[in-house]
């Protein structure tokens, strides 16, 4: 069964992936978001993100967008894990899972509960850059 | 008597600490936050609606909202995660 987590060790999308394929055999269409921390933002050179985070609510909130992920869209299961703290260029932020029948409501859910999770959740990164500078997004 | 007032993003950072132990006294939020904040940024931004002010982990409420024992009180700005 899809669940939602605040992870402050890195996240494996694959590991994840493979317990949406075993929920039920009735999916035919999973689809994937992966949240990556890039190395250029706003022309400066990324050395690392951290996010804050409000756990108690953002726990909450994530609960609801993925109840009412699959409530909207009507999809089998959804899977939402974010990652807090320090995070590297190239580690994984954010790990979206919807999985259905079929493929087109799996994408419709994936793209809303990524833009639900960066809209509603209590979550907050602060870019460092290379040239020893930090700037709250 | 006392409450927690906690601090995300930002503001954590224009305060100096993720979060405060003060006695309300039957003041509101935002003379709290006079008392707390210094500098005086997050009192300006939480009168211009620019950060979301929290009770208890669920319920939004405005800067006028008058906290009693124990409540915990949140401030922080809009959502970046992702």
């Amino acid at each position: 069964m899809g669940y939602v987590k605040i992870s402050r060790e890195p996240v494996e999308p694959g590991s994840v992936l493979r317990e949406a394929i075993a929920v039920s055999r009735k999916i035919g269409g999973i689809v994937m978001f992966v949240g990556v921390v890039r190395s250029i933002s706003r022309g400066k050179e990324v050395a690392k993100l951290s996010y804050d985070v409000y756990e108690e609510m953002a726990l909450k909130v994530l609960e609801d967008v993925r109840r009412e992920a699959m409530e909207r869209f009507g999809v089998i299961d959804a899977f939402i894990i974010h990652r807090v703290g320090e995070v590297k260029v190239g580690e994984v932020s954010l790990v979206v899972i919807a999985a259905d029948e079929h493929r087109a409501n799996a994408f419709k859910a994936a793209a809303w509960i990524v833009d639900e999770v960066k809209r509603r959740v209590p979550i907050w990164k602060k870019e460092y850059y290379t040239d020893g500078t930090a700037k709250w997004i | 008597m006392s409450i927690k007032v906690k601090f995300y993003g930002w503001p954590r950072d224009v305060i100096g600490s993720s979060e405060v132990e003060i006695n309300p006294g039957g003041r509101s939020v935002l003379e709290l936050l006079k008392v707390i904040d210094k500098d005086g940024k997050v009192v300006r931004a939480v009168k211009e609606d620019r950060l979301f002010v929290v009770v208890n982990h669920s319920k939004a409420v405005n800067a006028n909202f008058k906290p009693k024992d124990g409540d915990i009180i949140a401030i922080f700005p809009e959502p970046s995660g992702g």
